[in-house]
């Protein structure tokens, strides 16, 4: 393999390292590896690390009182059958980033960007244990075991899992700077696609006024994922300028097959979870949106579009948007708990 | 000639010419050309030499040969116009038709007739509606579910670029409404508006006074003032609080009582003791039904009722004893139940416990709020998760610190309470000057015990020097803290849970024009109100003996200041306030029932009635400010505005203002007035510069009095502009658009008078400096006689000191109150 695409795994502890903000690159960097955030180069860190703790949240804030009426008495029964196995698919992609983000973490040189990819780490597990709470508020613990193995019952589930999972034991297998591309990029696709399209879903119902305690929690959730989209998006793009060499019209040929792969499965996914038995959504919104998804993933790290007629987002799915911040949801600040405040600790202390 | 021509709906019609030509005109104009009587006969003729021919002849039939007449002779691009324009009338009706076709028991047509006439635009095309309901639909849905699902799509569909569909939600919402109506009516017998009075008075939801004061001739007379046209302007959301709140219901949980009726019968109670009730029936009713003045909750709910509780804000000064405590606590939870708004102050209770004989901190506050806390929660509905009530110290209390920590983001136990802190002039000082100074915190109940005063019974100099006195006082014990410390809790608290409120008490007793009767505390939940209370205290337990020979005990109470306002908003977007005329009769009439209104109510708690016979409280807010702001094209942080902020409110005073002084002339002043800084000019001194006009009303006012002791206090005003569709009190909109929950229902609210010409006048909240919000409220408090609510907006970026300044310029500008401290949560781009 040629010296230039190998891809160095970063020591513990490297003396003769070099220092200063100059040397430090996504991966292949020679730095000592000591926490250097004083000469930080990749500045948007500082903000996105700020952004993030105030945005720190606990599932528990989140009444679920209404949610578990709605679970028994409200939800027909293909609604609970699609709210479980959503459940399930993002349980299982936030257990996956949890163990693969350190995976990925090792070869980044930047220590200001692991520190982010840390952060990230730990926000999934807090994710984690919000569908624990849901779990537990909710289902009774036989119920909760079928939701959170469900691939032991189901065999297309099953088959998707280790579908996506085996994209990053690949990596695993045979970790060069080609395939650290593709690792980054197959993150991109597990939050940027398939966390979005199961959002989606959980909005839907909340839109049609059943369990809206879960989507307060999930729209916590999308909030911190926008935030690693954003983090990731940032990885790719420097990645490409430090390593132009690397971004060949083949590789960028393969990146947009992978998107387009993951899109055309999670449509296939969505017709088995969602169908057409769902209030709200019909086979041809879901394909649309996911489609208009796939195109926005790949303009937004450079690559161009791969659904013709979809770089719009779709008329009938406007409401996706609206539903999924907490901003545009005004709780009557007088008799119901806000959601909005962040924490003091990012308050300067300038008295 | 005796043509006829069979209509789309079956109905057989005279064929009249005229028709034709109208519409073949219509389609010349559109293209700027018309029609030649010569051309209109020619055309007539071709058709009629067809039509003529035929035994039976549809609209269809008449379209067809209009658009070969044209063609025949040569008026190519009018028969194009018209063959779109007929083309897109019939998609519009293929989709009516397939709305109507739904539903069998019910029968849409006309109201989407009426919908697609009031609603033109391409943003309101009913193929919106219809894709929106398609995609929300099931198979298993009955026609109940699908009538909510049609609303539902209405509703979704509003946004900032078509924020009618609340409106069109709301008809559809409202058609639903007078279905049930009309079977409830049906099975309870009621043919006309006075059997229906006849029916809910002898039912026990009209109070039987509707009967007494107005004869079957006199209501039969009112039935013809109710204007169901007005039904227009009640949107979706407006309407869903009406629902929610407002709409009498029986037993049986089904509406009776339809929004028009609504309206009329609480006129119809507010005018019963006028001389000309007719007369003022019709005019309350027009400034409710219009939106124009909207009276608060309590109003729209009690009034009419049996037991009618119409005011709102009461406030509570809690006395230092176990018996003060629950005596509040038990008046409290009979006021939680009829209204919200309320007040309590524990200034006065000790730290330290009733056991003890020492001064020892015992948490007594803190161990008091949660009694209070369990108390409302124990009142509170099943899905209600915090309640509505403020609760104020004083920023020396011993207890501060431990108050400060009451609401927390961490998950912690929390209190259904608000957390307000009293804040001497003297503090700001120090903060703004001497930032490292020390601050002294000690038990009001230890001050009286060794100084024989009561240090929150004083303010100003006053209150200075005595805090000074306490201070250099060695035998009371002081917790002593650094102010900076203090201001770092508070700046932490209002960060993350934009409490605890700011209340300037020196700032709002300097300002009282009645401040010869008392003295003010605190303020109520949103801290508007800014009047006289004082506390109660048990005077004494003894045993009587009845008239009817029953052994009864009696506790006696000292007589206090209980305040209660009867409060109104005015809707501004909705009238032509820059007419004098106009705006000064919405007031006088809103002035007037609203005082009219003060002796009709009831209530459980007798002390507040007896407050409210002495000072005669009214709470005149607005809505719709940022509305009539962004109208007229003026940004909200311009020094235009900071103009016309002080045309409108100056004009607003003087009208409120006048309209108490002439009911005075007609009703006796307040019982109060006397020594008042009404009578002795001093209000008006106070602020200077006085025009010819208010020269005058000044001298009238020290002549011939003022109805009402407190007139304005302009408050969040929630529920008023929901109901009338404008925006919240006098601050600037905090979304342009965004859902609101009620923890049942997402309901989108729009900003309703968005435009393209005003979109960008409506700058949200969070764009807006918050040092800009206090110099406009600094002109418009110096019109205000109580306070206003009002919000700040900070963002994640702000700094301890940026915030502590935002305090500081909020008391350099003379401003009674801070409410909440709001902050957004950051997003990534």
């Amino acid at each position: 393999m040629n010296e230039m695409d190998k891809l160095i795994k970063k020591s513990l502890f490297n003396s003769r390292g070099e220092i200063g903000s100059k040397f430090k690159l996504i991966v292949n960097a020679n730095l000592t590896n000591i926490n250097d955030f004083n000469n930080i180069k990749y500045d948007r860190v500082s903000n996105w690390y700020r952004t993030s703790i105030s945005n720190f949240w606990i599932p528990e804030e989140v009444n679920m009182n209404l949610d578990v009426k709605d679970y028994r008495k409200a939800l027909t029964i293909a609604e609970r059958r699609s709210y479980n196995k959503t459940l399930s698919f993002l349980i299982f992609l936030d257990s996956l980033q949890t163990l693969n983000i350190p995976n990925i973490n090792q070869y980044i040189s930047a220590p200001e960007i692991s520190f982010c990819l840390n952060i990230q780490c730990f926000q999934e597990s807090i994710h984690s244990q919000a569908y624990a709470y849901i779990l537990d508020t909710l289902c009774s613990p036989s119920e909760r075991n079928e939701i959170l193995y469900d691939f032991r019952n189901d065999k297309l589930v099953l088959k998707r899992y280790e579908f996506i999972s085996n994209a990053y034991q690949e990596f695993l297998n045979d970790s060069n700077l080609n395939s650290f591309i593709k690792v980054l990029v197959a993150n991109y696709i597990l939050e940027g696609i398939y966390f979005y399209s199961g959002f989606m879903f959980f909005y839907n119902l909340g839109r049609n006024n059943k369990m809206v305690g879960t989507a307060e929690i999930i729209r916590n959730v999308n909030r911190d994922e926008n935030s690693h989209l954003s983090l990731f998006r940032n990885i790719i793009l420097e990645l490409r300028k430090e390593r132009q060499n690397l971004f060949t019209k083949e590789m960028e040929l393969s990146l947009q097959a992978m998107i387009k792969e993951a899109c055309r499965q999670e449509i296939e996914w969505a017709f088995y979870v969602i169908g057409n038995e769902i209030r709200g959504l019909d086979i041809t919104m879901i394909k649309d949106y996911i489609m208009y998804l796939g195109n926005l993933r790949c303009s937004s790290i450079g690559l161009k579009p791969i659904f013709e007629g979809h770089e719009k987002e779709p008329q009938s799915m406007t409401w996706v948007s609206k539903f999924s911040k907490n901003d545009f949801i005004k709780v009557d600040e007088v008799s119901t708990k806000t959601n909005l405040y962040s924490k003091s600790s990012t308050l300067k202390d300038d008295l | 000639m005796n043509k006829k021509i069979i209509k789309r709906d079956g109905r057989i019609e005279d064929f009249k010419d005229s028709k034709i030509l109208n519409a073949i005109s219509k389609t010349f104009k559109s293209l700027n050309l018309s029609l030649s009587e010569d051309d209109g006969t020619k055309i007539l003729n071709l058709i009629h030499a067809s039509i003529d021919l035929k035994e039976e002849v549809t609209v269809e039939d008449v379209q067809d040969e209009v658009e070969k007449a044209l063609m025949a002779l040569d008026f190519y691009d009018i028969a194009k116009s018209y063959i779109l324009y007929r083309n897109s009338r019939t998609q519009i009706r293929e989709y009516r038709d397939y709305i109507v076709s739904q539903f069998n028991s019910y029968d849409l047509r006309l109201l989407f007739k009426n919908i697609e006439k009031d609603f033109p635009g391409n943003e309101y095309s009913l193929l919106h509606l219809v894709n929106k309901y398609k995609s929300l639909l099931v198979a298993e849905d009955n026609e109940i579910t699908k009538m909510d699902t049609l609303i539902k799509s209405a509703l979704e569909l509003t946004s900032i670029e078509a924020p009618k569909w609340d409106y069109i939600a709301g008809r559809i919402e409202l058609f639903k409404l007078y279905i049930d109506i009309k079977t409830k009516s049906k099975e309870y017998n009621i043919t006309s508006f006075f059997s229906k009075i006849k029916y809910l008075v002898d039912n026990d939801y009209y109070g039987s006074y509707l009967l007494t004061k107005y004869s079957e001739d006199e209501i039969n007379k009112i039935e013809k003032m109710i204007l169901k046209s007005r039904d227009r302007l009640i949107s979706y959301s407006s309407l869903d609080i009406l629902k929610s709140q407002c709409l009498i219901k029986t037993k049986d949980d089904s509406f009776i009582e339809s929004p028009q009726e609504m309206f009329m019968t609480i006129a119809m109670h507010l005018a019963m003791n006028e001389q000309d009730k007719l007369i003022y029936v019709k005019k309350f009713y027009d400034i409710l039904s219009k939106f124009e003045f909207v009276f608060s909750l309590p109003i729209l709910k009690n009034a009419r009722r049996p037991s009618s509780q119409l005011s709102n804000c009461f406030i509570d000064i809690i006395d230092d004893s176990v018996n003060g405590i629950f005596n509040s606590i038990s008046n409290l939870a009979s006021t939680y139940k009829t209204c919200s708004g309320i007040g309590l102050y524990l200034g006065k209770l000790r730290a330290s416990s009733y056991l003890d004989n020492n001064y020892e901190s015992n948490n007594g506050i803190i161990k008091w709020l949660k009694v209070i806390n369990e108390v409302v929660e124990a009142i509170n509905k099943k899905n209600y998760v915090n309640g509505v009530v403020t609760c104020y110290l004083d920023v020396w209390h011993k207890n501060l610190l431990e108050f400060l920590e009451l609401k927390n983001n961490k998950g912690n136990y929390e209190y259904s309470i608000l957390p307000a802190i009293c804040y001497p002039d003297y503090f700001w000082k120090l903060a703004r000057d001497n930032i490292n100074a020390m601050w002294f915190l000690m038990d009001p109940h230890e001050i009286y015990e060794v100084k024989n005063y009561h240090l929150e019974d004083y303010y100003g100099i006053e209150w200075e020097n005595r805090y000074l006195d306490c201070v250099h006082d060695d035998r009371i014990n002081k917790k002593e803290v650094p102010i900076k410390e203090i201001i770092r809790l508070i700046v932490k608290s209002a960060f993350e849970t934009g409490t605890p409120f700011c209340f300037n008490r020196d700032i709002a007793n300097k300002e009282n024009p009645n401040k010869h009767k008392g003295m003010i505390y605190a303020s109520n939940l949103c801290l508007e109100i800014m009047q006289n209370n004082s506390s109660s205290e048990l005077l004494d337990v003894s045993k009587e003996v009845t008239s009817n020979n029953n052994e009864v005990i009696v506790k006696r109470y000292k007589e206090n200041d209980y305040p209660t306002s009867l409060i109104g908003s005015i809707c501004l977007a909705n009238l032509d306030y820059e007419s004098d005329s106009k705006l000064e009769e919405v007031i006088r009439l809103g002035v007037r029932a609203l005082d009219n209104a003060i002796d009709l109510t009831t209530s459980i708690n007798l002390n507040s009635l007896e407050t409210l016979k002495k000072y005669r409280s009214l709470g005149i807010g607005v809505s719709g400010y940022h509305d009539i702001v962004a109208s007229k094209l003026i940004s909200f942080d311009s020094e235009e505005h900071l103009i016309f902020a002080n045309n409108l409110f100056s004009r607003i005073s003087y009208y409120v203002l006048k309209a108490s002084n002439e009911l005075a002339i007609e009703r006796g002043a307040y019982p109060y007035f006397n020594g008042s800084e009404y009578e002795n000019g001093n209000y008006f001194e106070r602020h200077g510069n006085l025009s010819i006009k208010r020269a005058k009303l000044k001298s009238n006012i020290q002549n011939y009095g003022l109805r009402n002791g407190y007139l304005l206090a302009l408050g969040s005003s929630r529920y008023a502009s929901l109901i009338s569709s404008t925006s919240q009190g006098v601050g600037p909109i905090s979304s342009k658009f965004y859902y609101e929950t009620n923890s049942k229902i997402m309901m989108p609210r729009v900003i309703k008078g968005i435009n393209e010409e005003t979109i960008n006048y409506y700058k949200d909240a969070y764009e807006i400096n918050s040092e800009y919000l206090i110099k406009v409220n600094q002109v418009i408090n110096r019109f205000i006689d109580q306070g206003i609510t009002l919000n700040l907006y900070i963002n994640n970026s702000y700094s301890m000191r940026q915030i502590l300044d935002l305090y500081i310029k909020a008391y350099e500008a003379n401003l009674k109150s801070v409410y909440f401290v709001r902050s957004k949560s950051l997003n990534y781009d």
